[in-house]
């Protein structure tokens, strides 16, 4: 990146007196048309309007299904407490141990909630950003992720579970 | 003061598997009389209406903290004996000496064990 301190270049402007004040606007011009083409470079618009938000969705669903699995484990461990021992003996102990291994899920929970609060932060920066006048994405290149996944049309787990159940597909096979 | 095992015990906290957890946990401890509240609103009208032999209660929710309902609790003639224990991630200093000066009768950090919180009660009720 080029320095924002650069001297003006020559203007077509009156000389004299005059003189200082165009080169400093010159200059100011050179700045401000420099300050755009790094704000389009972060790309404002695509950034804060799409990107954000998806990934926001994406830790949102994380969180469920999170939620989703350890209340599944939850459910198993609190059945096995329930009943009474059988065998070695230890097998409430066990259970127990899974109960207090569970409790990652609300630390995990805490620290999606701070990433995602602080992507809605990045987010309502850069929308206001983008809503400037004279501001526009830069054009950018595909990164090598992005061309894998649209070539070979895969994008991962969907947010709101599979598109396609797999008694849908297993029809298809039958 | 001694523990009794038929004593009610609200769980405080805004994530319902932290009191699954917990409930299975003081279960397995032998006390069966427990309730739940996933607010500190909740949690302050449940102690009005009736009385609790101890209060476990997460730091981190909104918009009343656990440390708020601390407050409230030591600031009510009629709950400031109840038994509170302090059950959450944030671990400073700071915290920690805040929720001792407000009255916490103990404070857990997440994740903790079910030896931990039978440790935690018993410098309460003594051993149980």
């Amino acid at each position: 990146m080029t320095s924002l301190k650069r001297p003006a270049p020559d203007l077509d402007v009156a000389a004299g007196d005059d003189r200082p004040a165009a080169s400093e606007l010159a200059s100011l011009r050179e700045s401000l048309m420099e300050l755009r083409a790094v704000v389009s470079g972060l790309a404002p618009r695509r950034m804060g309007g799409e990107r954000l938000p998806a990934a926001r969705a994406e830790l949102v669903a994380m969180r469920r299904e999170a939620d989703d699995g350890v209340s599944r484990i939850l459910t198993s461990a609190e059945a096995i407490l329930a009943a009474p021992e059988t065998g070695p003996g230890d097998t409430h102990n066990h259970a127990i141990a899974i109960l207090e291994a569970c409790g990652f899920h609300d630390l995990v929970g805490q620290r999606l909630s701070k990433i995602a609060d602080i992507l809605g932060t990045l987010e309502a920066r850069l929308n206001r950003v983008a809503g400037c006048a004279g501001i526009v994405d830069a054009e950018e290149a595909e990164t090598a992720s992005e061309r894998l996944y649209r070539e070979q049309t895969i994008n991962g787990p969907a947010l709101n579970g599979p598109d396609v159940l797999q008694s849908e597909i297993d029809l298809l096979f039958r | 003061m001694a523990a009794d095992a038929s004593m009610p015990i609200l769980v405080v906290d805004d994530y319902k598997t932290t009191i699954r957890i917990v409930h299975s946990l003081l279960r397995q401890l032998g006390f069966e009389n427990l309730d739940e509240a996933a607010s500190g609103e909740e949690a302050l009208g449940k102690l009005k209406r009736k009385p609790y032999g101890l209060v476990i209660s997460d730091w981190n929710m909104e918009p009343m903290t656990g440390y708020d309902l601390l407050r409230s609790v030591r600031g009510d003639a009629a709950l400031s004996r109840t038994p509170f224990i302090m059950i959450t991630a944030e671990s400073k200093t700071e915290n920690v000496v805040a929720a001792k000066q407000a009255g916490a009768n103990n404070y857990i950090v997440k994740p903790f064990n079910a030896e931990t919180l039978k440790q935690k009660m018993s410098t309460i009720f003594g051993e149980f």
